[in-house]
């Protein structure tokens, strides 16, 4: 008794007055033999596994009864029972522990002793009920070696029992098995004890049945010892009630037999009796008898459940095929019209069918176990050929794994068996005839449980929800882990009915009730896992992206759920879990959260992680649940994520190549290689641009902190995949609700395609990833994907000048990385010199091409900079941290000629100008052939001195003045010159796959007017062979300039100050003249072929050619006195009128003139006398290639007084014999003229003559022979012009210009007194 | 002494409607109580879903219980779940209540601007709540 005590307590199971609910017992557990199964000693219970799953295997034996029908005896195994409840077993007799098998593992005698001594003990404390005991007892290991082994076996094998003896006092029989035994014989055995428990209850069984019924003795519950002291047993009620008992009693015992139809028909009696006699408590037990024995016809399989739940819970708890099941029965009504067929006839169809069904739920739901297969296969063998199970059963018992009472079912259900809907009314009776009486609340609980059961087998859900309902409402005074059970059982049985609400509901309960207050152990690891098993009930999952996906359930007690949860974690001692819960939560919940409740939780989540930081990784449980990770996607809310390309000056090009030649066509519809193309356009999250390997790379994200407190989010990175990319961690503080942008930096270290996933941030002490495409709400696209080209040198650049103040506002001024700034006068040069160091560690620079953007034309910016190519590229390549230099030349080019106004006035009234004025005759001094002049003249004090005598109000030429233009303000004031000298670079693989980097120096260039050429003209020089190119220089500076103009000519010109200089020029050759007209005449040809555009005029050719000719020849140089400033001034850009072309282009006319037969030599002195007649002979000769028309050759004299003014009456002095005004029509090439005429001076003087010849265009002849010849605008003379010879002229475009050639210089003639 | 809650359940068993009435003073009403009469609820939604395919009514009557508490519900034709957790009988009152509340769950669904399944969060639909609730539930 001593032992029994001291196992009681080890056990740690303080019995309670009342008997322990049975919450996992069935209805079909009635007809079931108890058997205890423990395993004793030493706790080894994974190596005894084995030998547990071999006993429990044997849950049924057929049995050929002594009249030869096979019986089939079930027999339940459990792992404890209670004494007490062996009390209640003459009112259920199921209830009663008849066997006993004990599993020990020893390894030497005094373990065995011990092992035999447990047994022992155990024996004794059920002695009461127990007909059979056995034990199994498993030894050590051969001790002998391997060969020897072998040996033996074949031989002898050596027996356990020989070593190793039971001590004296043990009287069971045991059996031995070697550790690695495979125990062949064990089932064998255990079928043996199972049979010899039936035959001793069958013994009983008889017993009962062949007792007189006024000799049976009253059968008691134990509670009702004490109702029936003092009753006068030998009433009629008492007789009855103890027949009635009796039977009931003996009904049990057929049912444990095997012997159903029996016990029916006696239930049904006992029923009867006792209900007369009002024996509730009895009646309420034949009912339940009732219904079991009918459950047990009608639902066989629910012992197959029991036994697929019991093995396949060894695999995973919680996830049983099985558990489902009952969903699908829900979804089909078919099995439930079926079973609840209400014909009795129909009963053997109805069972049948449900086995059908039952198979194939087997069938389909769990082929993992083994046992299942076993017996679905044997069920459908024994349902096909129902004798073949008595036929090849011994004639003592077969064993079978879990056979089916297949001859019972097969052959005719009993008539007075209950039918599937009658069963729960029963039931429903049964439990309340229990109600009646207090003490019997465990019965009651039992049976309702039993009932929900059978109700879940007919898929009567509502039904179940009663039964469950009702169990919470007996009043049963249990200890507190009792009641959890309870709610955990009643969890279980609401989920096989789909009930997850319910189900989640109790399963809280439990979870609460684990770790209640004033509770003396809370089971905090218990709460935990019922906490989290109620996830699905409240529709919630453990994957955070999936609740956020499906956002359904109820908040608020989501919430609930989640923060015990986290409690619970937290008490368990495992705060990653309760970090993770809490990230969980804050990530799933937030937008049901309060503001308050926002800030609340993310303190507590700083508080949780304070002990162990979350990060993204799955937590593995105990039992191999996995939390997956949560992450704050949306702590900080991100407003944006932007890929920032690289800065301008660093991004990559494409290396412009000459296009391929594809075909004849410039456009083809065909896509020669742009398929590709095509597709990334259709990407939309593909970046535009691309990134460089090995160089920092930027993305820009907006957050927003929606605490009410500062934020702090460290260890920020970018997450990404595809090539290697170092993210650099950034840490930030987010201020409440102000949008930030915040800069992700990284390196890409591989080429090829990155994917940005999105981010990582370390905030509230817990790491998360962020990815793009978990962000809800925004329009992320799941990721953006960068190209990274391969790494690409970087250069530094220098320049030898000092900086800018100002940046440019030149386009792509982006690039520019430095700047350099000049200032010069016009005119002069300079230069500047742009070092460039190669930066990087390992890329050799390996091209390099320079090039000038500026904001002037190419061919002005092309005079001002010049940069030695050749000499560049032959400094390549640069090494890595190597450097080179160039030199960019730099000259300030500018128009140093005013320029010419646009109007065109000038062009029509210069010649008849020219006419007036050698018409009046009014000369000037130092200019004496004044006869044309640029338009152009500006005010200054100079030009005063060009008065004119000339009256009418004619403008006059020499003067003639216009105001500066607005444009030409340029040449007078400071101008500003912006240029970009652009640097494209590359080296290494980039530049093979064909990418560079554009860099720019910004050059800001201010030129400063130095000299002007205010004015000029053209004079005939004292030879033929030149002229002067007289010019009005003004000196625009604010210093003393001095000026060199010819080659030993200097000039100072005070700052401010102007003067005239002439200077002598050659003049230009009448073969440049000639190929310029031939080049002209072709050129007009192929225009009016062409184009038919307006056609040049020779003279806009020969005009061009004079200037291009001065421009050549005059340089004139400058230099600031006191400074080293110099520079140079050119011509280029003069404009020359007509007349200025005529004396700059050598005269066509060859002249030769004879006075007095003598021919005239320049400045020679010519003597003539008063009164007598002087030969004037005048020979031209045409040297041009063309033929000259309508030529009109004048002499004239005139009296130079020397003080500008010119005399031109002198008809009182000299007389003319002969014309002076000759016209010669044509002049053909190389033709000769001659005139000869003879003068008479009247007077003594100094006398010169002007000879000229002039040509006048055709129109002028047209208009003339058209109007009345008294215009101004013609020429007297040419009313001499041949009318007949106008269309001859009309080809030549030359013909349209008026010419004036003139015999220089004029020849003086100094007349004498006789 | 009685103390009802009320709740209107949509179609993803969240609750869209919430309203408690008590005769009970304030200070005496428990946060407590308000969170178990939620779960009594969600629990009992189980029930409510099977019943409804059982009846042609609307009214599910009284269909759970929970210690003290009841639970009555109504179905409105679009599946949606009224709810009233309830600690003392009052079939009629509870009756009426619902069907009243029913017509004006239809009026406020009519709204164009209410999606179905979301927060009611109309002043109009509080204040007749509160009348109902006065009118046939504590009275």
């Amino acid at each position: 008794m001593r032992a029994t005590v001291g196992l009681m307590l080890s056990h740690g199971s303080v019995e309670p007055v009342m008997s322990r609910p049975d919450y996992e017992q069935n209805a079909l557990h009635h007809s079931s033999l108890l058997v205890l199964l423990r395993g004793v000693g030493p706790s080894r219970a994974r190596i005894l596994q084995r030998a547990f799953e071999k006993v429990r295997r044997v849950n049924s034996i057929k049995v050929n009864d002594s009249s030869g029908n096979t019986r089939t005896i079930w027999v339940r195994f459990i792992h404890e029972h209670p004494v007490e409840h062996n009390d209640w077993g003459d009112f259920q007799t199921h209830r009663r522990l008849l066997g006993l098998v004990t599993i020990g593992k020893f390894d030497n005698q005094p373990e065995l002793n011990e092992l035999c001594r447990l047994h022992e003990s155990l024996k004794v404390r059920y002695g009461s009920t127990l007909y059979e005991s056995r034990a199994i007892f498993f030894g050590p290991d051969e001790p002998n070696g391997l060969e020897t082994i072998g040996e033996e076996k074949s031989s002898t094998p050596r027996r356990l029992q020989d070593d190793y003896t039971t001590p004296s006092n043990f009287k069971s029989q045991a059996f031995f098995y070697r550790e690695q035994d495979s125990c062949a014989d064990l089932e064998s055995r255990i079928g043996d004890f199972v049979s010899a428990l039936f035959w001793v209850l069958e013994s009983r069984r008889l017993e009962r049945s062949r007792e007189k019924a006024e000799k049976v003795s009253l059968l008691l519950a134990p509670f009702e010892k004490r109702d029936f002291v003092g009753l006068d047993m030998e009433s009629r009620n008492n007789r009855k009630r103890c027949v009635g008992r009796v039977m009931k009693n003996l009904a049990d015992l057929s049912l444990q037999a095997g012997l159903v139809d029996d016990a029916l028909s006696l239930y049904h009696n006992a029923n009867e009796t006792l209900r007369t006699v009002g024996d509730s408590l009895w009646v309420g037990a034949t009912e339940e008898g009732l219904c079991a024995a009918s459950a047990m016809l009608l639902y066989p399989q629910m012992r197959e459940i029991e036994t697929l739940h019991r093995n396949s819970s060894l695999q995973e708890a919680g996830t049983s095929p099985l558990r489902h099941t009952p969903e699908k029965w829900r979804a089909s009504d078919a099995t439930k019209k079926v079973t609840t067929a209400p014909e009795s006839t129909n009963g053997e169809v109805t069972v049948q069918q449900q086995q059908q069904q039952q198979r194939l739920t087997s069938n389909s739901s769990s082929c993992s176990s083994v046992s299942s297969l076993v017996t679905t296969a044997n069920n459908s063998s024994a349902s096909d050929t129902p004798t073949t199970s008595s036929t090849t059963t011994s004639s003592t018992s077969t064993i079978s794994a879990a056979p089916l009472g297949g001859s019972q079912r097969n052959g005719e259900l009993p008539g007075n068996i209950l039918k599937a809907e009658e069963i729960t009314n029963y039931y429903r009776k049964a439990i309340i005839n229990y109600s009646k009486y207090r003490h019997a609340a465990t019965i009651e609980t039992e049976a309702a449980l039993k009932a929900s059961r059978i109700c879940i087998e007919q898929n009567r859900p509502l039904d179940v929800a009663m039964f469950l309902q009702n169990i919470l409402y007996i009043n049963l005074s249990m200890s507190e882990p009792e009641r959890v059970k309870r709610f955990e059982i009643i969890t279980d049985l609401y989920q096989q009915i789909g009930y997850q609400r319910k189900a989640a509901f109790f399963q809280r309960l439990a979870a609460l009730k684990h770790v209640q207050q004033g509770s003396q152990a809370p089971d905090w690891h218990q709460s935990y896992r019922l906490m989290l098993g109620s996830f699905t009930g409240y529709l919630l999952c453990l994957d955070p992206l999936e609740v956020v996906e499906n956002a359904a359930g109820w908040p608020a007690l989501q919430i609930d759920l989640v923060q015990s949860l986290i409690t619970a974690a937290r008490r368990l001692g495992h705060s990653a879990l309760a970090t993770r819960h809490m990230t969980f939560l804050l990530q799933t919940q937030w937008d049901n959260m309060s503001p308050t409740e926002q800030s609340e939780m993310a303190i507590q989540l700083q508080n949780l992680s304070a002990q162990c930081e979350g990060s993204p990784v799955p937590l593995v449980l105990e039992n191999g649940t996995v939390i997956p990770p949560a992450n704050l996607t949306d702590l900080p809310y991100c407003l944006d994520f932007q890929v920032k390309d690289l800065p301008p000056h660093l991004r990559p090009q494409r290396i412009k190549v000459a296009k391929a030649d594809s075909g004849p066509f410039l456009f083809t519809p065909i896509h020669f290689n742009s398929v590709d193309r095509r597709d990334k356009k259709k990407d939309k999250n593909k970046i535009a641009f691309l990134w460089v390997q090995n160089d920092l790379s930027e993305v820009c994200v907006r957050l927003r902190n929606p605490l009410p407190f500062e934020l702090t989010v460290t260890d920020m990175r970018l997450l990404t995949n595809g090539v290697v990319f170092e993210s650099l961690p950034q840490t930030i503080v987010l201020q409440p609700h102000v949008p930030t942008y915040v800069p992700l930096h990284g390196t890409p270290i591989e080429t090829g395609q990155l994917d940005l996933q999105g981010y990582s941030t370390h905030t509230l002490g817990v790491k998360s990833n962020c990815r793009l495409k978990h962000m809800r709400g925004r329009s992320f696209p799941p990721n953006y994907l960068v190209e990274v080209i391969p790494a690409l040198p970087r250069i530094a650049v220098k320049t030898s000048l000092p900086q800018t103040a100002t940046f440019s506002n030149m386009n792509s001024a982006d690039i520019v990385v430095t700047s350099a700034s000049l200032t010069l006068y016009n005119g002069e040069s300079s230069s500047c010199t742009i070092t460039i160091t190669n930066e990087s560690a390992i890329l050799p620079l390996e091209y390099l091409e320079v090039n000038i953007n500026s904001n002037v034309e190419q061919e002005l910016q092309r005079k001002i900079f010049r940069i030695d190519e050749e000499a560049l590229q032959a400094k390549l390549p640069v090494p890595p941290q190597g450097t080179i230099d160039f030199v960019v030349e730099v000259y300030a080019e500018a128009d140093f000629v005013c320029p010419q106004p646009p109007s065109s006035v000038g062009h029509s009234s210069a010649p008849a100008a020219g006419d007036y004025s050698l018409m009046s005759g009014s000369g000037h001094a130092s200019l004496p052939s004044r006869v044309g002049s640029p338009q152009h003249r500006r005010h200054e004090p100079q030009t005063s001195s060009f008065r004119s005598t000339m009256s009418g109000g004619q403008p006059s030429l020499a003067a003639l003045s216009l105001q500066p233009e607005p444009s030409s303000i340029g040449s007078q004031f400071s101008q500003h010159i912006e240029a970009q000298v652009r640097l494209k670079y590359s080296g290494g693989e980039a530049l093979t796959a064909g990418y560079c980097r554009q860099c720019a120096v910004s050059f800001n260039l201010e030129l400063l007017p130095s000299a002007q050429i205010t004015s000029w003209d053209v004079l005939p020089a004292e030879i033929a062979s030149q002229f002067y190119l007289v010019l009005d220089i003004s000196n625009l500076t604010a210093q003393e300039m001095s000026l060199n103009y010819t080659d030993n000519k200097n000039i100072l010109i005070e700052a401010k100050e102007s003067c005239r200089v002439p200077i002598p020029v050659d003049r230009c050759s009448l073969e440049q003249v000639c190929a310029a007209r031939a080049a002209e005449v072709a050129e007009n040809l192929e225009r009016e072929l062409c184009f038919r555009t307006q056609l040049l005029s020779f003279n806009d050719a020969l005009g061009k050619l004079c200037s291009e000719h001065i421009a050549e020849r005059v340089k004139i140089n400058w230099l600031l006195t006191g400074t080293d400033i110099k520079g140079m001034a050119s011509l280029r850009g003069i404009v020359l009128s007509q007349s200025m072309v005529d004396l700059t282009a050598v005269s066509p006319l060859q002249w030769s003139i004879s006075f007095q037969d003598t021919p005239v030599q320049p400045h020679s002195e010519l003597v003539c006398t008063v009164g007598q007649r002087a030969l004037l002979s005048i020979q031209l000769t045409n040297d041009s290639m063309q033929p000259l028309k309508n030529l009109v050759l004048s002499i004239k004299f005139y009296q130079d007084y020397l003080n500008g003014m010119e005399n031109y009456n002198l008809e009182t002095r000299v007389a003319f014999s002969g014309p002076n005004r000759i016209a010669i029509p044509i002049l053909e090439k190389q033709e000769q003229t001659q005139h000869t005429c003879s003068v008479i001076f009247f007077t003594p003087g100094r006398f010169k003559a002007g000879i000229e010849c002039t040509t006048n265009p055709q129109q002028q002849q047209q208009q003339q022979q058209q109007k009345k010849p008294t215009s101004a605008r013609f020429c007297p003379s040419a009313t001499n012009v041949v009318e007949g010879q106008l269309e001859m002229f009309s080809s030549s475009y030359d013909e349209q210009q008026a010419h004036v050639w003139k015999f220089i210089p004029p020849i003086e003639v100094t007349v004498v007194e006789q | 002494m009685s103390t009802y809650y009320f709740v209107i359940v949509g179609h993803n068993d969240n609750p869209i409607y919430e309203k408690e009435f008590s005769t009970v003073n304030k200070e005496f009403r428990k946060e407590d109580q308000r969170h178990l009469s939620q779960f009594i609820a969600h629990a009992a939604l189980d029930l409510v879903d099977e019943h409804k395919w059982k009846t042609a009514n609307m009214q599910l009557k009284s269909i759970d219980r929970f210690n003290q508490w009841f639970v009555s519900a109504f179905i409105t034709a679009s599946q949606i779940r009224f709810i009233i957790v309830h600690d003392n009988k009052n079939d009629e009152g509870i009756k009426s209540f619902f069907n009243e509340m029913y017509d004006t769950y239809i009026k406020h669904s009519m709204n164009a601007f209410y999606k179905i399944n979301t927060p009611i969060k109309s002043p109009m639909f509080e204040k007749k709540t509160e009348i109902f609730g006065r009118k046939y539930l504590l009275s």
